[in-house]
């Protein structure tokens, strides 16, 4: 160790920073990077170094740098919205760009309860459960507990996934899909394993379908895991089976964080319940929470809130989501289309009875039958595709179709399936009068358009969707011919996600836009941004997929107060009344009673057997053949079915939905976190003040919304910005929910923050500056105060050391300030009460001569008399920010405790006089 | 030149002042209560001469420099 620099001392050498550590040599420095681990160690002789190595610290302010007070003032808050390696209760808060609601957390504060993080996170669609597992992720990386995490999520969501983390977490994870890894291996040195490459991952559920790949994940994966959807992973149809035990595997690693999400995790099946609660510890399997005590400890690992918890008495969000208004159109066949929809299933009931007794023939001509009459009832241009398409059918895929199970794999859901019913003579005619209504009016269509147009003339926009793709070509095409001056886009399982999503997207700049999907957009692609109303043209007959497509445009971020959802239906149409009264009402009606929307029962056999009952029996058909087929006691047992989901649910809230952590306990970590790092309006003041400093002043446009002309600032910053993604004219938004093609301006935008990053450099290397530089010291007369008072700006650095099995030195920063009396000795006001003298009007000028020998005397104090009670100060942060990370870390065995210590001396930033004026 | 108005701190009366300068004067010896009441506010405190000198004295030039 060189004499200049002490052990954990602080240097700067090669453009960062490090710690220093004991070293072997005294002429060599041992270096670890700040927030490095062991083995980025380095030994560096300072006398070899091109750049002479420093104490990582800022100079006193040269007086020749005066400042105005405007000048100041930004300064002061260029300052705090520069440091980026957060102080307070939690690490992560200043590395994200937008501001999460304190309801959102919670499962935050419940993971650092935890020694290893094990939650199930099973909020309602559509409150947030990817920030909130994102809030996890951030905060372990940046309290150095996780180096490396993964994503685990159906191959849909991978993109939404990458996306929002990087966005909104500032985390850039690998996509790794089956199509992808082969490419990311290639690039790989024999010794090198993909996860080792690639810290941060979003991994695809088809990625792992294959064996060996399975295994070489189980092998590699991070310390860190996310389950997106895993009610997908628990099932016991085979696929499912692989995933529960690839987790079941990565379960068994104690020392393993492992986060599952998913909306609907109980759904009346115990097991798949079961085996859910078992990865979060194998003392949940089984009936072990039949006791009051298991259940408090599982309330540990569970947090499960639905809306109206979120916007009811105890969080008062009423604003954070919209108001949700729900309405059903009915609509009359033709005559024309009622023949053909009786035709048709009269030549189904053909073919089961041709069935015979044998249960597998009847089981696939009742699947059949349905597949069938669902396109029929979506529209003839898919009865015509169904109708053409004999392929062969594939029972298992047939029945996931039918129920509109979630598609987890990559193949496309939207495709009309093979009926798989055996072919007669009399199909060929039916092909034959599904042509032809293909060209005739379609009832369907114009009732919907009936329906959209009052809606669209009120300025909505919507998303229709429908079941299949033949319908969606065929709507689009419709509603293009009656709304020739809307934006109309089709999205369907044609395109590959990346072209869905850049479809959706390319419709921002539209006016008035509507788009018209198939269930492939159902979900991942948040749609709350561009779309307001949902229309559901094709009813689904899984309940959860409802609320999914609802879910898209009703959820948080919707800068739209009200929200609504059509439900289509035909009275005349057999298929469309079955799935009303045999699913969907019943859903509706435990939805009213409990507020959930529970998914379709598991035993699809009674559900098969009840709409099959529901189909015959529609318009007096036959109640012989409903006895014939043994479906008489259907009905009854799908109500016994329904009922049970119903309290499943209830039974489970009861039950797990306790010790849940509330307002109380979260409202004063909220409030230190806005605190710290300036809220809305701070921010809007800074750009404000900012882009006005750099002669691109903002354009008011409306309430919150101004207008930035990007190109017009300083061409070192308008590139900086270039370069991460902002140019041209921007409209801004300064409110929650930021509306339609408008940026929501957080702390961490990178507006705010590449201004807040020019003007500070700027300021403390003049030499180097892209902006004509913010002087450091300035002083100027005020009615603000009545004796001379110095403000200073400081930077206060706290070493923060993670006592765990394996121990890491992190450093926190935070912007200060400290108002002083005219003796320099007695602190005045402190943070932002120190700063709010910077905002008090100037009154009048001073001579040269007294402002200098001011600011002078000024920083004459700061070496002398001041620095008792800055360094005390920065102990007192110091000793407050251990105390923050020991009430959110709570001390439990095995968790890591954490020693906070002042760096010393404290960087002085700006000292700032402030004379009583009007003497 | 001085202000027109004379500078009145807590009953004190300085004859002379210079409050962009944030400077006073005054012929007589000033009470240390007055002085400090006026260094708490930034200001310069000398004593000069009621006698006319050809230069002003050092100290109120050191204050004074660059007025007119």
């Amino acid at each position: 160790m060189t004499t200049a620099f002490s052990p954990r001392d602080l240097v700067y050498a090669r453009g960062r920073e490090w710690v220093t550590l004991p070293g072997p040599d005294e002429d060599l420095l041992c270096l670890r990077p700040l927030s490095g681990s062991e083995a980025d160690v380095q030994l560096l002789d300072p006398a070899l170094e091109r750049e002479p190595v420093r104490h990582a610290r800022f100079e006193m302010p040269d007086l020749k740098q005066t400042a105005t007070q405007d000048a100041a003032r930004l300064l002061a808050e260029a300052l705090r919205l520069s440091l980026r390696r957060g102080a307070g209760p939690f690490r992560s808060a200043a590395r994200l760009a937008f501001e999460p609601r304190a309801y959102q957390l919670v499962p935050l504060l419940m993971a650092l309860r935890l020694p290893v993080v094990r939650l199930l996170i099973a909020d309602d669609v559509g409150i947030g459960k990817t920030i909130e597992a994102g809030l996890i992720l951030r905060e372990l990386i940046d309290r150095g507990e996780a180096d490396r995490f993964t994503v685990l999520c159906p191959p849909h969501l991978v993109e939404q996934w990458t996306g929002e983390l990087s966005a909104k977490f500032d985390l850039d994870a690998t996509a790794v899909t089956a199509s992808s890894a082969p490419r990311l291996e290639r690039g790989l040195p024999p010794s090198q394993a993909l996860f080792d490459a690639h810290p941060y991952t979003v991994v695809s559920l088809d990625y792992i379908k294959a064996d060996r790949r399975r295994d070489t994940f189980a092998r590699a994966c991070p310390n860190l895991v996310v389950v997106d959807e895993a009610h997908a992973c628990v099932g016991t149809h085979q696929s499912r089976q692989q995933r529960f035990e690839l987790l079941k595997r990565l379960a068994e690693d104690r020392e393993r964080h492992l986060i599952l999400l998913t909306a609907t995790p109980h759904s009346g099946d115990e097991a798949a319940f079961d085996r859910l609660l078992s990865l979060l510890d194998g003392e949940f399997a089984g009936a072990a929470l039949d006791t009051e005590a298991s259940r408090i400890r599982l309330a540990r690992h569970f947090v499960q809130r639905r809306r109206i918890d979120i916007t009811g008495r105890d969080w008062g969000e009423e604003r954070v989501f919209p108001r949700h208004e729900t309405a059903e159109r009915a609509y009359d066949l033709s005559a024309e289309h009622r023949a053909f929809q009786d035709a048709v299933l009269d030549w189904c009931f053909g073919v089961i009875e041709g069935a015979g007794p044998d249960q597998t023939r009847r089981r696939l001509a009742f699947w059949g039958t349905l597949a069938l009459m669902r396109c029929v009832g979506s529209s003839p241009a898919a009865a015509f595709s169904a109708l053409r398409n004999r392929l062969a059918a594939d029972p298992d895929r047939l029945e996931e179709q039918v129920f509109d199970d979630e598609a987890d794999e990559a193949d496309a859901l939207d495709v009309e399936p093979a009926p798989g019913l055996e072919e007669a003579g009399p199909l060929a005619s039916l092909v034959a009068r599904a042509e032809g209504l293909t060209k005739a009016p379609d009832p369907k269509l114009e009732a919907t358009i009936k329906m959209l147009k009052p809606l669209i003339a009120g300025g909505v926009n919507p998303v229709v969707f429908c079941r299949f793709i033949a319908t969606a070509d065929h709507v689009a095409a419709g509603l293009r011919n009656a709304f020739p001056k809307l934006r109309i886009e089709t999205v369907t399982g044609l395109l590959i996600p990346e072209d869905r999503r850049s479809r959706v997207e390319g419709m921002v700049e539209a006016e008035q836009r509507l788009l018209v999907a198939t269930d492939c957009l159902s979900e991942g692609v948040n749609l709350q941004q561009l779309f307001d109303t949902v229309v559901h043209y094709d009813l689904s007959w899984n309940p959860t997929r409802h609320q999914q497509r609802e879910g898209r445009v009703d959820r948080f971020g919707q800068p739209a107060e009200l929200v609504r959802s059509v439900l289509l239906f035909s009275t005349d149409s057999a298929i469309d009344g079955a799935v009303l009264d045999v699913i969907l009402r019943k859903a509706e009606a435990i939805r009213k009673a409990t507020g959930v929307t529970v998914p379709l029962p598991e035993e699809r056999g009674a559900v098969t057997s009840a709409l099959m009952n529901a189909v015959v029996l529609h318009k007096g058909r036959a109640r012989q053949l409903s006895l014939d087929l043994g479906l008489a006691s259907a009905a009854a047992a799908m109500e016994t079915r329904w009922r049970d989901a119903e309290e499943g649910e209830r039974r489970s809230r009861a039950r797990f939905a306790q010790n849940v952590i509330g307002p109380e306990e979260v409202a004063p970590e909220w409030q230190r976190w806005r605190a710290l790092l300036g809220g809305p309006d701070q921010v809007r003041r800074f750009v404000e003040r900012a882009m006005s400093r750099l002669d691109a002043p903002l354009e008011a446009a409306a309430a919150h919304i101004a207008r930035a002309h990007l190109a017009a600032l300083p061409s070192a910053v308008s590139e900086r910005l270039a370069a991460r993604g902002l140019s041209g004219s921007v409209r801004l938004a300064f409110a929650e929910p930021a509306p339609t093609g408008t940026e929501m301006i957080s702390r961490n935008h990178p507006l705010p923050a590449t201004l807040a990053e020019a003007l500070l450099e700027g300021s403390l290397d003049p030499g180097s500056s892209p902006v004509q530089p913010l002087g450091r010291v300035g002083t100027w007369p005020t009615r603000g105060v009545k004796t001379l008072t110095t403000v200073l700006l400081l930077r206060l650095r706290h070493k923060l050391t993670v006592h765990a099995r394996r121990e890491r030195l992190l450093l926190a920063e935070e912007a200060g300030a400290l108002a002083f009396e005219a003796n320099g000795v007695a602190v005045k006001l402190i943070g932002d009460e120190a700063l709010a003298l910077l905002e008090h009007a100037g009154s009048g000028d001073l001579a040269t001569v007294a402002r200098d020998r001011l600011v002078a005397q000024a920083r004459e104090r700061v070496a002398t008399t001041c620095s008792a009670s800055v360094e005390a100060h920065a102990r007192a942060r110091a000793d407050e920010l251990a105390r923050d990370h020991a009430r959110v870390r709570a001390a439990l065995p095995g968790v890591s405790r954490v020693s906070v210590e002042a760096v010393l001396p404290v960087d002085v930033i700006g000292i700032f006089v402030l004379v009583p004026a009007g003497i | 030149l001085p202000d027109a108005e004379p500078l009145t701190v807590d009953g004190a009366v300085l004859p002379l002042a210079w409050r962009a300068h944030l400077a006073a004067a005054a012929f007589e010896p000033v009470g240390d209560v007055t002085r400090a009441a006026l260094e708490a506010r930034g200001f310069v405190v000398i004593t000069v001469s009621d006698e006319p000198g050809d230069a002003p004295p050092p100290q109120l030039a050191e204050v004074l420099r660059g007025a007119a």
